[in-house]
């Protein structure tokens, strides 16, 4: 027995030293400085160099893939920040990293998808990780306990994930062509925007539900988004809560779980832009994925958008 | 609690360290230990349901007792009320609503409608693999093959030992109980012999079997994208390696589980896709649910012995009912129907069991003759799976249809995946080459680099849990048989 256990011993060792050695050690590979994740740095720079009062978009690749800004700068005369990258990096971290940022006068509208309100999600997934450890290792800071015990699985495969030789040695299949540029950094515009899909054209893309199978409602996020409402309104801004432009099939397929977003919301009285139906997409404007639009379906939410906005700061003045 | 969860991955050492270090090794308590253990594991997903395996359990193991003491026709009626009891539970929970809606169907269709309404009920985990581990306890204890249990806790173990309770093997008493009422020392060959089949188990789980089910889901659950024919028949045969990956993959799992706690459970799956005709397939293909058909259906309707017809017939109710305990849809009873169907030219001609060794036996690699049936065999038991993955017919017979159009000799458009389809190929190709490597052997790896110095053994084994995390999915696969 005493064998077993030192022979066990050794090798997790063995396991946890290439673990750490992948963690904090071997470099990430080229591409990562080009990809999509690394558009925080460009982001965070709009945020901290863009004068108040600003127009801040909060949320995932629904924002980063479903929004005009120049649009709303028109409209609104005022200038926006697309903060927006990826679901996957988790609506906590969004928020907790964008506080800092917010000043006086500014909008925030934060424009979660709906996956973020079940399960964990908001904590974050793989994207937090790579962005912490890839992009932004300083941003560490921002994240909780409940966080760092959330994301250890991630943390771990992201360690194994150094010693992929299917980085090196075989191709992923691209749907668009590397030249395309759609999920590299320098997809994103002077606001934020990633803009150069929107001289591609759309696939088809099957409906997909909004949560997974057994996940529930996580009440926790409201409780984020009310801590960062009044961390924001302290600071003389003023947050709003919308919803993601939505694939109508899939919203079809989860009326019941996004009914229950905006009736948790409602509760909590949060200053809403619009209702879920309201931002329904045709699935013709649909461009890879069930957020993400072509030009067409990026121009109708975005004037839903402004709309909502308007009538709101209208209504409040 | 699933295998390839966090939960597991803390459960399992706390209960290996309990079993070994605070039980004083003491049977009783190492069993007790082994229970609650099993008990908590399965309550884990759904506490109502462990009041039902409870009441399952208790009940047979009263019921047992009586079957033994009777005499004559009342020994037979306790037999009959057991048998009776465990198939209503499991008729209920998983054929219920398929009855009601088959007969209201067939009502409908000769001009009389019936408004009936179903049942909203969950089917409790597991239930057709402990249900059968009863059975063939009730069946045994009335053949007087086994003595019944005098304690409660053995009995509870049996049944529930959680490695084996939500999908098999199907264990027998005549296996288990010896091992579960004998006392059990740590074998570090044993332990080790463990580990590395859990180690492959989740290879073949986590690498192969999920990652295999995104090609397969992309091509048929997206109705909405039209695939060539040939795109379809590569999803029929990616689902061939899901399917068995993912189920041979979870009984690696509880065989090397059971390993560490000193138990040696059945074998399940004997290298199946190597085999050269139907009837060695199903000889290697979910053994321990093919041999309980064998010896408590097949054998007691006349088996082998009778008429050519009797025969034939035997063969069908075997396919048949096998086909309907994987599930209440017709799709499964043609699934098994279908394997009949190609079971039956061996029958008949009496070569059903002309293949009874493992393939190139002593040698590395096969005649043309073996590889053209391996292929063969293959190619079949695709078709069969692709009514076993469909929702229903009408998706079974539009994926067969759309199989063999014309289609079929096109080139995929591989674009339409978001997949590395490539580098998976790879994997299932030195997947392939270690199973078919290790193929005398209880598992792939059982013997592969054992004998190698640990420098070359170790980077081995991390290379394949480097491959197995790198390759996981973010979230939590289900094992297909868990529905089951």
């Amino acid at each position: 027995m005493k064998s077993f256990i030192r022979s066990v011993a050794i090798f997790v060792f063995l396991l946890v030293f290439f673990n750490i050695l992948g963690i904090l050690v071997i470099p990430p590979t080229a591409y990562v400085s080009n990809s999509l994740l690394s558009g925080k740095i460009k982001k965070d720079s709009l945020l901290r160099n863009t004068p108040s009062p600003r127009v801040i978009l909060i949320g995932g690749s629904n924002v980063s893939f479903g929004i005009d800004s120049y649009t709303i700068k028109d409209s609104l005369k005022i200038t926006p920040v697309n903060t927006a990258i990826h679901a996957g990096i988790g609506l906590m971290y969004m928020l907790s990293h964008t506080i800092p940022f917010v000043k006086k006068g500014d909008i925030v509208i934060i424009s979660p998808e709906y996956e973020q309100y079940y399960g964990n999600l908001f904590l974050g997934s793989d994207e937090l990780v790579r962005t912490i450890f890839d992009v932004s290792k300083n941003d560490y800071k921002y994240l909780t306990f409940d966080q760092w015990v959330h994301l250890t699985p991630y943390i771990i495969q992201y360690g194994y994930s150094k010693y992929n030789l299917r980085n090196l040695y075989f191709k992923r299949i691209p749907i668009y062509s590397p030249s395309d540029s759609v999920y590299l950094k320098s997809s994103f515009d002077k606001f934020g925007d990633a803009t150069v899909h929107w001289k591609l054209k759309g696939i088809t893309v099957p409906p997909e539900d909004i949560k997974n199978k057994g996940d529930q409602f996580n009440f926790d996020v409201i409780k984020q988004l009310k801590a960062f409402q009044a961390a924001a309104q302290q600071k003389g801004a003023i947050v709003y809560i919308t919803y993601p432009g939505l694939q109508s099939s899939s919203f079809a397929k989860s009326v019941g779980q996004i009914n229950q977003v905006s009736y948790e919301l409602k509760k909590a009285n949060f200053k809403l832009l619009g209702t879920p139906y309201q931002y329904r997409i045709p699935d013709s404007l649909c461009f890879d994925t069930k957020y993400h639009l072509i030009k067409k379906g990026v121009d109708m939410r975005t004037k839903l958008l402004i709309h909502d906005l308007k009538s709101s700061l209208a209504y409040n003045k | 609690m699933l295998f390839n969860s966090v939960a597991f991955a803390i459960f399992l050492p706390i209960i290996f360290i309990l079993y070994w270090f605070l039980t004083g090794k003491n049977l009783r308590i190492q069993n007790v230990l082994l229970l609650i253990s099993s008990f908590f594991f399965y309550s884990y997903w759904d506490y109502r349901f462990l009041l039902l395996l409870i009441l399952s359990i208790s009940l047979d193991f009263v019921v047992a007792k009586k079957i033994h003491n009777a005499e004559g026709p009342k020994k037979r009626l306790w037999f009959l009320t057991s048998i009776i009891f465990n198939l209503a539970i499991l008729f209920f929970f998983k054929y219920f609503n398929f009855f009601i809606e088959s007969f209201s169907s067939a009502f409908g269709t000769i001009g009389i409608p019936i408004n009936v309404s179903i049942l909203n009920l969950i089917l409790p985990l597991g239930i057709s693999f402990y249900t059968f581990h009863e059975l063939s306890y009730i069946t045994d204890i009335y053949r007087e093959k086994v003595k019944p249990v005098e304690n409660y806790v053995d009995y509870a173990l049996f049944v529930s030992f959680f490695p084996l309770l939500v999908a098999g093997p199907i264990e027998r008493a005549t296996h288990l109980l010896p091992q579960i009422q004998k006392k059990r020392y740590f074998n570090y060959s044993q332990a080790v012999n463990g580990l590395r089949q859990l180690l492959w188990g989740y290879f073949k789980k986590v690498v192969i079997a999920d990652n295999c089910a995104e090609v397969v889901n992309s091509i048929f659950n997206n109705t909405s994208t039209s695939h060539t024919g040939s795109a379809y028949f590569i999803g029929a045969v990616f689902f061939s390696f899901q399917i068995y990956c993912d189920f041979s993959g979870y009984s690696d799992i509880a065989l090397g589980t059971a390993r560490l706690f000193g138990f040696e459970l059945l074998k399940n799956f004997n290298y199946p896709y190597f085999s050269r005709d139907i009837a060695e397939f199903w000889r290697r293909w979910h053994i321990s649910l093919t041999t309980w058909f064998r010896d408590y259906v097949y054998i007691p309707l006349g088996g082998n012995k009778g008429s050519t017809w009797i025969r034939v017939r035997n063969t069908f109710l075997i396919f048949l009912i096998s086909g309907f305990w994987h599930g209440a849809n017709w799709t499964f009873i043609v699934w098994g129907l279908l394997n009949a169907v190609y079971f039956l030219p061996l029958l008949l001609l009496k070569k059903n069991r002309s293949n009874l060794e493992i393939v190139a036996k002593g040698r590395n690699f096969p005649t043309l003759k073996e590889t053209l049936s391996i292929i063969i065999t293959f190619i079949l038991t695709t078709l069969a799976w692709i009514f076993f993955r469909a929702e229903n017919m009408t998706a079974a017979i539009s994926d067969i249809s759309a199989i063999f159009s014309p289609s079929l000799i096109t080139l995929p458009h591989l674009a339409s995946f978001t997949f590395n389809i490539y580098a998976l190929d790879v994997l299932i190709l030195l997947f392939l080459l270690i199973e078919w490597v290790g193929r005398e052997q209880n598992f792939a790896l059982e013997t592969l680099f054992v004998k190698s110095k640990r420098f070359i053994r170790w980077p081995f084994y991390i290379i394949i849990i480097i491959t197995i995390a790198i390759w996981s999915k973010d979230q939590q696969q289900q094992f297909i048989y868990f529905h089951f």
